[in-house]
């Protein structure tokens, strides 16, 4: 007997599992991607033209930015969904649980690469809208640069909490319509209910300093993209987005240690 | 010396003997037919498992038992080599003896005494001369071997 | 690990030792006290009826399920605590033929390219020679599969690496007896060329009789036999004898796992050592006609007909 047959076998080094993933992705997802950055570039082409003409006035890419931002908070939300684990609901993913990683960290490493698609899909789609725009209004104009990363930040923020779902569940488009559901209900439903705390709700979710409102439309209130109202009551929506990205992750982490095994009969 | 032996081993499914005996027996048949001489290469381990689609170990075993009554040799890194002592003058009457061996267990099980046994086997052995030898007479022209 | 210089294969660590295994799935028991133990290099048949035990004991061997009690461990390890390094010495050919969610675009070329990047060991060459020998198209996608291809696929995915274990849940399940075949053919090449443990659960002991060194009889959550090949020739025999004409309907005085009677004949097969057996039942006046060896599928069959009775 040979002592080669008994030496034992290695594990696959993160570096490879990260870009077995990254190319997995790309071959799977790929038509998604692009489609995504279409639409960027499309909404960030139109939005421009119509700044050009109406009474917006000649806008920045940040300005564009911060109006498109809405669409792109869905899309964010749903990319875990229809992208990261599309066709791989936790029942249906065994493959992905049988290779040699640990479970835990082979799921986070498909979130973060999921995570970087839809960065570079986004990069790809507000380049291709910045020439658009430069083109329809013969040169954009500059600054706002905070506006970007505001928009990182919220649009990842967005990622992660629709991460949670997708990774827990079969039916993870039902739980974020249900979220959101429970939530405008909540948010109507307690102050006219006359219940206690009700300030304090709203403090968390809608309009506080920390909440995740401001957390998730960071970029809107930093463009400016809807008037000067909003900007003015609190001038910084970094806080909010520091506390709920933390939060977000901590759900994601704790999500993906929940162990989700088949069930039913041999 | 050969390159290709006529050795051509064929395992029977229904065969209460274990696999390596198998093995062993018809590499003896070989031998006392003459198809193997001593000096001739046996198939590989690797390649005879892979063709009969058995175990490895099984034929590791079957050749390490005949090498240890003599039969065969193995040679490092060369395979394993049928030695001089084994020629059909010595092969024959150990297969003479497991042939008679099957017979007599038979035989038990049907409740048929040894002497009863030999003297069908004289009667059959007869019977069967005369039949080759009809079928002879008999055949066409031209029908070489 | 002992650390024995004896190249006995019995002193030398176990490439599974598993004591105990309880698990189940919410209210279904499907292991219950399930104890295996499989040599290094051994070429283990575990035999068993569905839901017997046999898939899921080899899904937390992967480290796919979790244990509800008792010890496993794979090559000394175990794989809840160190699931990766568990899983990078196995090769599995899961119960199902399909491979789960992967995209029915993904083409079999990728495939196998996705597996190999997760398996250091991965020999293309091997890889290439399987795909021909088992007739797979690269080409194809792998939703255009039938479930024999997609058997086939998982087969290559499983031996290119040339793991120290290998798992393989009814490998040939779906496979067209020419296939099956080819593929038994495929294992025992696979076999000389490196030394295996391998784990075969299988309903028709007959296909891999020839393969095999090891058994193992599982039933309802247990495993009852486990052992040496050698050992169940020597230790299930088929006794045909002839009962006396005063006690017919005397218990036969050795342990009998299947009877068949017709008059004063009887054939039984039964445990224990020949000779034991055959002075106990000379003792009992009862006449001896022939002893038979059974096949493995013989023997495995009345082991399993007995716990059923």
């Amino acid at each position: 007997m040979s002592t080669e047959a008994m030496k034992i076998r290695a594990v696959p080094g993160t570096v490879d599992v990260c870009l077995a993933q990254a190319r997995r992705m790309a071959r799977a997802q790929w038509l998604a991607a692009v489609a995504m950055a279409a639409g960027i570039a499309i909404g960030v082409g139109v939005l421009t033209w119509m700044g050009s003409t109406g009474a917006w006035g000649r806008s920045s890419l940040a300005q564009a930015v911060g109006r498109l931002h809405g669409a792109l908070q869905v899309v964010a939300f749903l990319w875990p969904m229809m992208v990261t684990w599309r066709d791989e609901a936790p029942s249906r993913r065994t493959y992905h649980w049988s290779q040699p990683v640990q479970r835990m960290r082979h799921q986070l490493v498909r979130t973060a690469v999921g995570g970087a698609a839809l960065a570079a899909a986004l990069a790809a789609g507000g380049l291709a809208g910045w020439i658009v725009g430069a083109l329809v209004q013969g040169g954009m104009a500059s600054g706002g640069g905070e506006v970007f990363v505001a928009s990182a930040g919220s649009l990842g923020l967005a990622y992660l909490l629709g991460s949670v779902p997708a990774l827990l569940s079969d039916h993870a488009v039902l739980w974020l319509i249900g979220a959101y559901a429970a939530s405008a209900l909540l948010m109507t439903a307690w102050p006219a209910l006359g219940w206690p705390g009700a300030h304090f709700l709203e403090a968390a979710v809608t309009h506080g300093r920390w909440s995740l409102g401001r957390a998730l439309g960071a970029p809107a209130i930093l463009s400016g993209a809807f008037g000067q109202g909003t900007a003015t009551e609190h001038p910084e929506p970094w806080s909010a987005l520091a506390v709920w990205l933390a939060v977000a992750a901590a759900g994601v982490i704790v999500a993906v240690s929940v162990r989700q095994e088949r069930s039913g009969a041999t | 010396m050969t390159d290709t032996p006529g050795l051509l081993i064929e395992l029977r499914s229904g065969d209460p003997r274990p696999l390596y005996v198998q093995i062993m027996d018809e590499v003896r048949r070989a031998l006392a037919l003459g198809d193997l001489e001593p000096g001739d290469i046996l198939p590989s381990v690797r390649s005879l498992a892979s063709e009969l689609a058995i175990n490895p170990n099984t034929v590791a075993k079957a050749y390490r038992e005949l090498e240890s009554d003599g039969t065969v040799r193995g040679r490092r890194g060369r395979g394993t080599f049928v030695t001089p002592a084994a020629r059909p003058e010595t092969e024959r009457p150990r297969i003479t003896r497991e042939v008679a061996r099957r017979a007599l267990r038979d035989a038990r099980r049907h409740g048929i005494s040894v002497d009863r046994l030999v003297r069908a086997l004289r009667e059959e052995a007869g019977r069967e001369d005369r039949t080759i030898a009809s079928m002879s007479a008999h055949a066409p022209e031209g029908e070489g071997p | 690990m002992t650390a024995d210089p004896s190249h006995d294969a019995a002193v030398r660590s176990p490439a599974i030792q598993a004591s105990e295994l309880c698990k189940s799935y919410g209210k279904t028991p499907a292991l219950r006290g399930a104890s295996l133990t499989v040599p290094e290099g051994a070429f283990f048949l575990l035999v068993g009826p569905n839901g017997a035990g046999k898939t899921t004991t080899m899904r937390l061997l992967s480290g796919l399920d979790r244990l509800d009690a008792g010890e496993l461990r794979v090559f000394g390890l175990d794989p809840a605590a160190e699931e990766a390094r568990v899983r990078a010495q196995i090769g599995h050919v899961p119960e199902d033929g399909t491979l789960g969610p992967a995209p029915g675009r993904m083409r079999v070329a990728w495939l196998l390219e996705h597996q190999a990047a997760y398996r250091p060991s991965w020999d293309r060459a091997y890889e290439a020679r399987l795909c021909r020998a088992l007739e797979i198209r690269r080409d194809r996608r792998f939703g255009d599969l039938s479930k024999g291809q997609a058997r086939r696929v998982q087969l290559v995915m499983a031996l290119a690496h040339r793991p120290p274990l290998l798992l393989l849940d009814e490998p040939t399940d779906g496979l067209d007896p020419v296939v099956r075949e080819r593929t038994l053919a495929l294992l025992a090449d696979h076999l000389s060329a490196m030394p295996t443990t391998v784990l075969l659960s299988t309903h028709h002991p007959h296909e891999a009789e020839k393969l095999a060194d090891h058994v193992g009889v599982m039933m309802r959550g247990r495993v009852h036999f486990q052992g040496p090949r050698s050992v169940v020739s020597e230790r299930v025999k088929r006794y045909r004898v002839l009962l006396p004409e005063s006690g017919m309907d005397v218990s036969p005085p050795i342990s009998v796992v299947r009877s068949r009677r017709s008059g004063r004949s009887a054939s039984w097969v039964a445990w224990g050592a020949e000779a034991d057996n055959r002075s106990r039942l000379v003792r009992a006046g009862i006449e001896i006609r022939s002893v038979e060896t059974l096949t493995l599928e013989e023997a495995t069959l009345a082991m399993l007909s007995e716990e059923e009775s």
